[in-house]
């Protein structure tokens, strides 16, 4: 990692949160969260384009804000929970979430590098709004830059997926009558963060 | 190499304190987002930062409301919640406008309001990867922007920070390129005003300070330093001239008295800052006249006797009484002298003779009273074969004095050149002048021969390890012992200050004066040599204008402190040579002892040496978006310590943007209510939107009978565009109005290389900012 004029030697150890899971890390202590994340916990979601707060590339939710992970010293990150690309599909059938699956279904990248950042500042939009419209969409996710110009098809899937969400809370809503053991099993899949 | 540590504050007062603790070398994390860059990329060079204190765990500053005709918004409001707030959108529509348009979503987030107002200024040189470099407002000397890739800096002239080379260098912290600037613009007046808030010997300081200040000039990397000296010496004639207009009594009177016991430099210094401010100062002068070393030891080829005469003639006319001839001790008690005035100034000098510890002191003559002597009309010397012994400026101006009065005269030091405390110009011109110098000579004993002349036993010296002064020590060569035959020896090794008049209880063990910055106890002060030892005349005069303030706080003045002022645009001009001085050749300066060596330089030629100068200064920008909205809404910013007006906020303070200490930390912001029926505005102008910082940016208060209009990211600290305010006060907006109005916004706009298209643009965003106001209704 760039230091530059300062040096790292002093270590602190921390206690991150993410996806669900504890690590016990010893970061430097300048180090930012997107570091850490990929370094030592080799999560590769996190993408490093601008590395100064201006792509959104490196967009992880904490304790449900969408954050630049490259901007946030990691020290500041303890004891918060964070939510990170690698932890929205379902952990166990390997299912993606919806807005995920939306994002494919809309081919809504073309390289694909913006992609995870532009799903977690989707996904703290819709668990705060489930019913956004496109000029709320476009402002959540004003901080996220695709350079292959795909945000027609971006904002199509945000909507699309928006849907796909409320009809998927409104069919456990239904269910729940019925049988309140599995929408809770399946609700919990989607609601890490 | 040093590392960083994270510590979380629990409270506001627990940050201060481990501020407090960390000295200068602590920074507060209030969102983090400028502070990460910062470290990313190397920024803060090696041991400026070691502990950033996270403002995280600190909660109930976080919140808006209004109260009392207030609004306050906690220090730590997120700018995500300021720019959704409906109270703020209701009321002062400008400040949530600019949150909103501040970084992206994401950042607004995590975004504090006191950590936008505070971070650090965009410019590319100061934020190169790596520190790579230092620049002013780094604590460095010189602004890279000034002469490179500027299209996104200042529009308003730069600013000084405190670190200018020349400024840091000199003891007395002339503003030497503000003054400089004026002569540009042949503002001689304006020139001497400057001059005179630190130094009001500058016809003195002129001919004979050693000038620091073009030490490490920058012009000296293009050819040569600026002749400062030789411009100062210009103005410091001008304001002898000129003083009726300059040196006037003072239009108030504190009916405070003050005795000053010593006319020389210190003394002068602190009589004139004192009778500026008002108090009645009398001098206590023990010689025929004032001036002290000036008048008594710096010979006259050096400094004229008349030109102190007229220094004092004109100090006096501002009303300071100066009492010569009274020798404080033998014609009037100090005890008694304290007790007829407020406050007292020892300003006595450092003139009584030290044990030399060399035999034979009988035989020696004292260098200070040769050249009193002779600067009161002695012309003769009989002697004619004359060692002075000691490598000081004392021993320079004797053994040049005396070589003028045809003696052959040469200095016995026992160190070598480089060691020689005398200032280096003053021993080039020696040597010039033919005079001899032997190095690593010790004299050891003077004694009289059978001849009835004088011997004196020396010793040869070579250099040891360096000493406490930094100086090689110099340690004998054994057995070299050898003699010289002189007709007389004189003494220059530095002098001391004459306590014998001072009681005891304001003496130390060592019978030295006990003072604590200046202050020695009752209404008693002390400065210049007589508190630090022989020194330069500007460090004598530096030491009495801090006297002068003790003295004036001490009867319940206040400081004023002198802001920084911004005079055009650092400038770098095509190779021109440094004006030669004109002095006269060597050999007609040894028959020369009443003239002067060096002249003054005309008018024209001073003119042309000050647009020499590169009128060094920052050129970055303040990048805050929330900047211009505070100040157009008046708001004050609530530190642990004060409160700071908004237009007083920011500065170029090292290192910094704003006027905060070490130890200060922002709490809250409060924005007056505003008028019934104000309508307020801002506009920006970025190159992206996501990384939106800004190009420009603007924010206008209007009311039915009030504007205020600020542009931010024009100038190191955001510009209240006053000509613009006084065209719309009052009356109703249109087009026209707004349009003549943006025309006064950038009247005084000054470009630099690379960035003429922001003067357009500030034009045309200070109009639409007006007319959004109008909108807004």
């Amino acid at each position: 990692m760039q230091t530059g004029g300062v040096s790292n030697m002093e270590k602190k150890t921390i206690i991150l949160h993410v996806n669900g899971d504890q690590y016990e890390v010893t970061p430097s202590s300048t180090a930012t969260l997107a570091d850490v994340l990929r370094d030592e916990l080799g999560l590769m979601g996190i993408r490093l384009m601008c590395n100064e707060g201006a792509c959104g590339a490196c967009t992880v939710l904490m304790d449900g804000e969408p954050t630049l992970s490259c901007m946030m010293p990691v020290m500041e990150a303890e004891g918060k929970e964070i939510l990170t690309i690698e932890g929205l599909p379902d952990p166990v059938t390997g299912e993606l979430h919806p807005i995920q699956q939306a994002f494919v279904d809309h081919n809504a990248l073309q390289c694909g590098f913006c992609t995870p950042g532009m799903i977690m500042s989707a996904k703290a939009l819709l668990d705060k709004n489930p019913d956004p419209t496109e000029k709320e969409i476009r402002k959540a996710l004003s901080g996220n830059i695709c350079r292959c110009g795909t945000y027609r098809k971006i904002t199509e899937a945000v909507l699309d997926a928006a849907a796909r969400l409320r009809n998927i809370k409104q069919q456990k809503n239904s269910t729940e009558k019925t049988n309140t053991e599995k929408s809770e099993e399946q609700e919990s899949v989607w609601s890490i963060g | 190499m040093n590392s960083i540590q994270w510590e979380s504050a629990k409270s506001v007062e627990n940050a201060v304190q481990k501020l407090e603790e960390s000295g200068k070398k602590a920074r507060v994390c209030a969102g983090g987002t400028d502070l990460t860059g910062g470290i990313k990329e190397g920024i803060y060079p090696d041991g400026q930062l070691y502990k950033i204190i996270s403002l995280d765990e600190i909660t109930g500053k976080d919140s808006i409301c209004e109260a009392d005709g207030w609004l306050r918004i906690g220090a730590l409001t997120k700018l995500e919640d300021l720019g959704e707030n409906d109270l703020i959108n209701r009321n002062y529509f400008a400040l949530g406008e600019a949150a909103r348009n501040t970084a992206s979503d994401h950042l607004r987030k995590k975004g504090t309001i006191a950590g936008n107002i505070c971070q650090d200024n965009r410019c590319w040189y100061f934020r190169a990867e790596g520190n790579q470099y230092n620049c002013l407002r780094k604590g460095g000397h010189y602004c890279y922007a000034a002469e490179g890739e500027n299209e996104f800096h200042s529009i308003f002239g730069a600013m000084r920070t405190k670190e200018l080379p020349c400024r840091h260098d000199c003891p007395s912290g002339i503003d030497i390129p503000d003054y400089m600037a004026r002569i540009r613009k042949s503002d001689f007046k304006g020139a001497a005003e400057i001059l005179l808030e630190n130094n009001p010997l500058a016809a003195m300081t002129g001919r004979v300070c050693p000038h620091f200040c073009e030490m490490n000039c920058n012009r000296a990397a293009t050819d040569e330093a600026v002749s400062i000296r030789e411009v100062e010496r210009y103005l410091g004639d001008y304001i002898l001239n000129h003083s009726e207009e300059l040196l006037k009594v003072p239009s108030v009177n504190t009916k405070k008295k003050i005795a000053v016991i010593g006319g020389g430099p210190a003394g002068l210094s602190a009589s004139f800052f004192l009778r500026r401010k008002g108090h009645e100062v009398t001098v206590f002068e023990s010689q025929k006249e004032a001036g002290g070393m000036l008048r008594y030891a710096i010979p006259a080829y050096r400094l004229p006797k008349n030109i102190v005469q007229k220094q004092v003639h004109v100090l006096s006319g501002m009303g300071i009484e100066i009492k010569n001839g009274i020798r404080v001790g033998k014609d009037v008690q100090l005890e008694r002298i304290m007790d007829e005035y407020d406050a007292v100034l020892l300003a006595c000098g450092a003139w009584k003779g030290r044990s030399t510890g060399i035999k034979g002191e009988e035989f020696m003559l004292s260098g200070l009273n040769l050249l009193r002597e002779i600067a009161d009309g002695r012309k003769e010397i009989p002697e004619k074969r004359v060692a002075v012994l000691g490598g000081g400026n004392t021993a320079m101006d004797v053994v040049r004095t005396l070589k003028r009065m045809g003696a052959d005269a040469r200095i016995i030091y026992r160190r070598t050149r480089a060691e020689m405390p005398a200032i280096s110009h003053d021993v080039d011109k020696a040597i010039e002048e033919g005079i001899c110098m032997d190095y690593l000579t010790q004299p050891l004993e003077v004694s009289r021969n059978t001849d009835g002349n004088l011997t004196l036993t020396c010793s040869r010296m070579e250099l040891g390890e360096s000493d406490a002064s930094g100086r090689r020590r110099p340690v004998p060569v054994a057995g070299s012992e050898f003699l010289m035959e002189f007709d007389a020896v004189v003494t220059a090794f530095g002098e001391t200050a004459d306590t014998g008049f001072i009681e005891k209880e304001y003496l130390n063990e060592k019978g030295g004066l006990a003072v604590n910055d200046g202050y020695v106890g009752r209404n008693l002060f002390a400065g210049g040599d007589y508190v630090s030892g022989p020194s330069t005349v500007t460090e004598a005069m530096d030491s009495g204008k801090k006297a002068a303030r003790a003295i004036d706080a001490f009867l319940g003045g206040k400081e004023e402190k002198v802001c920084s002022r911004c005079i055009g645009l650092p400038r770098m001009d095509e190779h021109t040579p440094r004006i030669p001085y004109p002095e006269l050749p060597p050999a007609e300066r040894t028959q020369n002892i009443d003239g002067e060596d060096v002249c003054s330089l005309a008018e024209r030629e001073a003119a042309a040496e000050a647009n020499r100068c590169l009128n060094c200064a920052c050129v970055a920008v303040n990048c805050s978006d929330l900047a211009p909205a505070l100040v157009a809404f008046h708001a004050n910013i609530i530190t642990n310590k004060r409160i700071i007006p908004a237009e007083k906020f920011w500065s170029v303070k090292v290192p910094g943007s704003t006027a905060l200490d070490a130890d200060e930390l922002v709490i809250e912001i409060r924005i007056p209510k505003p008028a019934e029926g104000t309508k307020s505005a801002f506009l920006k102008y970025a190159a992206r939107e996501t990384i939106d910082f800004p190009v420009l940016n603007c924010a206008a208060v209007i009311s039915a009978d009030d504007a205020c209009i600020c542009m931010n990211a024009v100038k190191p600290v955001p510009v209240r565009a006053f000509a613009a305010e006084d065209v719309i006060r009052g009356k109703k907006i249109d087009e026209a109005i707004a349009g003549a109005a943006a025309e006064e916004a950038v009247h005084s706009a000054e470009r630099l290389e690379n960035n003429t298209y922001k003067i357009s643009m500030a034009k045309a965003i200070v109009k639409r900012t007006i007319m959004a106001c109008r909108q807004e209704a």
